[in-house]
């Protein structure tokens, strides 16, 4: 279960107040995939951060007992000089993993990454293709109760995003997604509710398929409701 | 806010930062140290290579300045002690704009990054001074020791002291780009009036007390008290040196603890 309680944000822009979010309250359920969708700039990758624990609300509150991954693919802060190998268990270090977890995690990641002997080379010497297949695996390696997907389906060729969305859809079904999409398809495909930002307000659907509709619609939205937005 | 959940939250949080900080040292070890051939021995050589510039400069001309004292050595605790500072400041201006990507992961806080730093830097210039010890044996100079432990304590202090000025230094950088260029300036006038190349005894009367207020001239008089045998802390005031420890590590840590979040989230 993830809270929103009172949740706004914003930003100050030459002395006024830019609303993204006012005075949001919202629960999410246990155990379900949660889509999110809007327009771009709408504040789908800031909810997704603060959901995240890396942006911050400018004031109420986001409770979770759950674990949240960073963004699935973006882990960053990786260091071009060092190997795929090497940042990798640099990573899992920073999640105060066992010599033996970090020895599984790393297996897992050069399996499911096939770099083969790229694994073992500076990661400055990568091509964008090679980096994202490396950074997905990283992701996919730990154990999250929800994992964070900013348009994460976007890289990488025709093979290893069907891989992708193969392994997405192993973890949607024993743990769970948050994921910022325009792609609906595939958001109705891999959720189950879903998060509709507009003009500042949050709706919730409990149908991603709904959420879907609605936005498709572009009007004015109704139905079943259960944000509260000021 | 929850810090990190469930399965995480038995862990106590200073567990966390501590495997953090591990990380990222050993991160830093490798990629400074680690990664061409001789890669250790350059990460020494390179800060060692200045203060061996000095040396043959200066040093090897102005021996019989001090009684008892051999000037190399003496040139050398002083550079040391000024470099870990130095260093220390100066590295952490650009810190947490470097290490901005490492925020992703929840538990990466910007201070991390800092001790982290300071770490490796204490590793690189404890090498620098065994080098300099050996070195120094080498020419026949007289490497003894006055007091270890009062030696230690007094690198501590100033690596203390530089990482709590760098951290208000990273936090101020953070919010104007004009602060690295300021303290640019502000180290270069330290550079000069530390005392890392005279004695304070050999500076007229009436400008002691001017120079005194530069706290790292301070520093380098306790590190020389605690190496010479036959220096004296006349000059050091315990209570100015801990002021501005103090102060220090308050301000910055009152700054830091209220802008941790609008350094995560830039």
């Amino acid at each position: 279960m993830i809270r929103l309680s009172n949740v706004s944000k914003y930003y100050d822009v030459k002395g006024t107040r830019h609303y993204l979010f006012r005075d949001v309250n919202l629960t999410i359920p246990e155990g379900i995939n949660v889509g999110i969708l809007g327009p771009n700039g709408a504040g789908k990758s800031t909810l997704l951060r603060m959901l995240g624990g890396i942006d911050y609300p400018s004031s109420g509150t986001i409770e979770t007992p759950k674990n949240i991954s960073w963004p699935v693919g973006l882990a960053g802060g990786l260091q071009g000089s060092l190997s795929g190998r090497e940042n990798a268990r640099f990573v899992c270090r920073l999640y105060n993993l066992s010599r033996e977890e970090i020895r599984e995690k790393i297996a897992f990641i050069e399996a499911f990454s096939e770099l083969g002997r790229y694994l073992d080379m500076p990661i400055k010497t990568y091509s964008s293709g090679m980096g994202s297949r490396l950074r997905f695996s990283m992701s996919m390696a730990f154990d999250f109760d929800y994992y964070i997907m900013d348009e994460v389906l976007s890289v990488g060729d025709q093979f290893f995003k069907k891989k992708c969305e193969e392994m997405i859809n192993r973890i949607r079904e024993s743990r769970h997604i948050l994921m910022a999409s325009h792609g609906l398809p595939q958001l109705e495909r891999l959720c189950d509710c879903g998060i509709l930002i507009r003009q500042g307000a949050v709706h919730y659907f409990e149908d991603i398929k709904e959420a879907v509709a609605v936005y498709r619609e572009k009007q004015g939205v109704e139905g079943r409701v259960h944000a509260q937005t000021a | 806010m929850d810090y990190m959940g469930t399965r995480s939250e038995k862990r106590k949080s200073w567990e966390i930062q501590k495997a953090v900080i591990f990380a990222l040292f050993l991160r830093e070890v490798k990629t400074r140290f680690g990664v061409q051939k001789l890669g250790y021995l350059w990460a020494v050589l390179e800060p060692a290579a200045i203060i061996m510039f000095f040396w043959v400069m200066f040093g090897l001309r102005m021996r019989a300045h001090l009684p008892g004292i051999d000037y190399p050595m003496y040139l050398m605790t002083g550079m040391i002690s000024w470099n870990i500072f130095s260093s220390l400041v100066m590295r952490s201006m650009s810190a947490f704009e470097a290490n901005r990507g490492l925020f992703v992961y929840r538990q990466v806080k910007p201070i991390d990054t800092l001790i982290a730093r300071t770490l490796v830097e204490c590793l690189v210039y404890l090498s620098v001074f065994l080098l300099f010890m050996v070195a120094g044996g080498f020419m026949g100079y007289d490497i003894s020791i006055f007091s270890i432990p009062f030696l230690v304590a007094s690198f501590a202090g100033v690596v203390i002291f530089g990482f709590f000025f760098g951290l208000a230094g990273a936090i101020a950088s953070h919010f104007s780009e004009n602060v690295p260029k300021v303290m640019g300036i502000v180290m270069r006038a330290l550079f000069f009036t530390s005392g890392i190349f005279f004695t304070l005894s050999s500076v007229p009367e009436k400008f002691r007390g001017f120079l005194l207020l530069n706290p790292m001239l301070q520093w380098n008089e306790l590190v020389r008290a605690a190496y010479f045998h036959t220096y004296s802390t006349q000059y050091v005031s315990p209570s100015y040196l801990g002021g501005w420890l103090l102060g220090s590590a308050f301000a910055s840590l009152w700054f830091y603890t209220r802008l941790q979040q609008r350094v995560i989230a830039s």
